[in-house]
């Protein structure tokens, strides 16, 4: 769990030094092509000379300052990029993780608590969603709401927005934790300190607020990071897809879908990305591993 | 049984008025426009709301496109015009079920023996790669594992002796030839089973460990039964349960997701690339059908799995 956690926070805080690094190591805009530049006395983009010569070659991994993992075909610097990408990547995932989370707790506290009607309803509806493939739903939502910019009241949702992806991933996974929370709340409201607590004249709200939640947080807590790592490894399907997030920002998903054209004659502009989003769910999914097995023999 | 059909019409109803409701009534914007694409012609615009019926109810809309989709099969492309979508769906068809069908034969079987193994060998240290396998399996983005994949198959190492075997990505049926189906496929199946096969390993593994603390594992031994069908007539078959439970949940991620992204990685042309093209263009009418006609497939072989458990485990009967 502590690697985890390590491991974590380094990619967190490499990401949050993007700007860093683009102007004090990189020294190009890592968002604006650089089809002229050079580094260390070599064109950043070199015409093929192979074939037909069409085209052009990027600089390969330099290894040491600019260029360190190589340049993509508009000549802009991938390890920048590759920061940059992780910051989207992981407020994406993040801000996904936490709308999950709370409409999850939402629906399955009230849903279990209420009980009745509402509960019949909404059990339903959350039974329907669990059965309909994550990825389909998300492929669905997304192409729709890219299709046409957005206009619901004053607000304008364009289709490069991040919001985008962030509801469409947040609310993609709400049943996987929802459906838990409710049979938890079930379980508690028929055991017989909430039937004592009732029987003392104790009013929903209080119990609701004083025996039933406390025990839920651990338990939500304890999904966050499975579903965080289940939304990033969304983020990259949806982007290597282009409805995830769109040009010209740029996140770990689309840095792989760059990366596919130059996947035979320069693969670091591929691989890296792919391998940061390895280690973040691997690092995730640890994390969650062992909140799980803590959960566990605590009960 | 009937209860279950019933349950599994409910769900695929259910799940047309979701995707329906999602294309044609996501506020926001005119639906019209959305299935035109992007700077359609007014004509176009008038065109699409009659094939549509958008000037009418929400029900009649849906059942007009239900009949398109299901009994008419004459919805057409939006881009290239005049192709009919459902014939394209149904063609690319066996291309992912070869692919999906394969690669659930090879995790299975991988799943079923390391599962095995882990059990037999409770904390050794194939017990923890088990579980290494099992957690790398699930974090790893498969469209970049497929790209890593052909990198070393197609490219690096192609003219070694390990993978001088490998023909160029694409798809060839099965009628044609079997062996060079098969040849074509084997990697692709690999790169899907090797994100399943862990996990399906651990959870045979924890259940078997599960099933041989129970009472009528000793009541079995105690009457004299071999250890071997202890294990496969009685053990095994209680651990199968959980193992199906898991992989009813997974054929969804399968055809939807991981499927999709291997056929494009693959250069497979079945549904899933079919879905990869549309979306590239916008294309929404074929968005529209692969997903309704994926998710029905989900649904059936999820009914499938259900008779599957319910023929090993009789408390589910």
């Amino acid at each position: 769990m502590k690697v985890g956690f390590a491991v974590l926070a380094a990619i967190v805080l490499a990401c949050l030094l993007a700007p860093f690094y683009a102007s004090q190591v990189s020294k190009t805009d890592p968002f604006r092509s650089n089809v002229n530049g050079t580094a260390f006395g070599v064109d950043v983009l070199a015409e093929n000379t192979a074939g037909l010569g069409l085209g052009v070659t990027p600089i390969g991994p330099t290894w040491r300052g600019p260029y360190l993992l190589g340049a993509d075909t508009q000549g802009r610097d991938v390890a920048a990029r590759l920061l940059y990408g992780g910051r989207t990547s992981l407020l994406i995932a993040g801000c996904a993780t936490a709308l999950c989370l709370a409409l999850a707790a939402i629906l399955g506290v009230l849903s279990g608590f209420v009980g009745g009607a509402v509960d019949t309803v909404l059990a339903g509806l959350l039974d329907l969603l669990w059965a309909f493939p994550v990825y389909l739903l998300a492929i669905s939502l997304s192409i729709v709401l890219i299709s046409q910019d957005l206009r619901i009241g004053p607000l304008l949702l364009t289709a490069d927005s991040l919001a985008l992806p962030i509801l469409i991933l947040g609310v993609v996974y709400v049943p996987y934790v929802a459906r838990p929370i409710r049979a938890q709340v079930l379980a508690l409201r028929s055991s017989e300190f909430i039937e004592a607590a009732q029987a003392t004249g104790g009013a929903p709200l209080h119990i609701l607020r004083r025996h039933i939640l406390p025990q839920i947080w651990p338990s939500l807590i304890g999904f966050a990071p499975v579903v965080m790592a289940m939304a990033l490894l969304t983020e990259a399907a949806l982007s290597v897809l282009s409805i995830g997030v769109q040009a010209p920002a740029a996140s770990w998903g689309t840095l792989i879908a760059d990366g596919q054209a130059l996947i035979y004659t320069r693969p670091m502009v591929a691989i890296a990305p792919g391998l940061a989003v390895l280690a973040t769910v691997l690092a995730l999914n640890v994390v969650g591993e062992a909140w799980r097995a803590a959960l566990d023999t605590r009960r | 049984m009937i209860t279950r059909l019933i349950r599994s019409l409910l769900v695929i109803f259910g799940i047309s008025v979701l995707v329906f409701l999602i294309f044609f009534a996501t506020p926001g914007a005119d639906p019209a426009a959305r299935l035109a694409g992007r700077g359609a012609s007014e004509e176009a615009l008038a065109a699409v709301r009659h094939d549509y019926g958008l000037d009418r109810s929400l029900p009649v809309q849906y059942g007009l496109l239900m009949h398109r989709l299901f009994i008419a099969g004459d919805l057409t492309s939006q881009v290239n015009r005049g192709q009919r979508v459902v014939p394209a769906v149904l063609r690319a068809a066996p291309v992912t079920l070869s692919l999906a069908v394969g690669a659930a034969v090879i995790w299975l079987s991988a799943g079923l023996a390391i599962g095995l193994i882990a059990a037999a060998r409770e904390g050794s240290v194939w017990d923890r790669a088990v579980t290494a396998l099992g957690l790398i399996g699930i974090s790893i983005p498969v469209f970049w594992l497929g790209e890593v994949v052909n990198l070393l198959t197609q490219s690096r190492l192609h003219d070694t002796w390990a993978f001088r075997w490998v023909p160029p990505l694409g798809y060839q049926p099965l009628l044609q030839d079997p062996a060079t189906w098969a040849r074509g496929l084997i990697l692709p199946w690999i790169t899907l089973a090797l994100l399943y096969a862990g996990v399906y390993g651990r959870v045979l593994r924890s259940s078997l460990i599960e099933a041989y603390r129970q009472d009528y594992i000793r009541t079995a031994r105690a009457k004299g039964i071999s250890e071997a069908r202890v294990l496969l007539r009685h053990a095994l078959r209680n651990a199968l349960v959980a193992v199906l439970a898991l992989f009813g949940l997974d054929i969804g991620a399968l055809i939807g997701g991981g499927t999709l992204l291997t056929e494009v990685v693959f250069g497979l042309r079945g549904i899933g690339k079919l879905t990869y093209d549309a979306l590239q263009n916008l294309d929404l009418p074929v968005v529209m059908a692969a997903v309704m006609y994926a998710s029905f497939f989900v649904v059936l072989a999820n009914a499938a799995v259900d008779v599957l458990q319910a023929a090993l485990d009789p408390r589910q009967r």
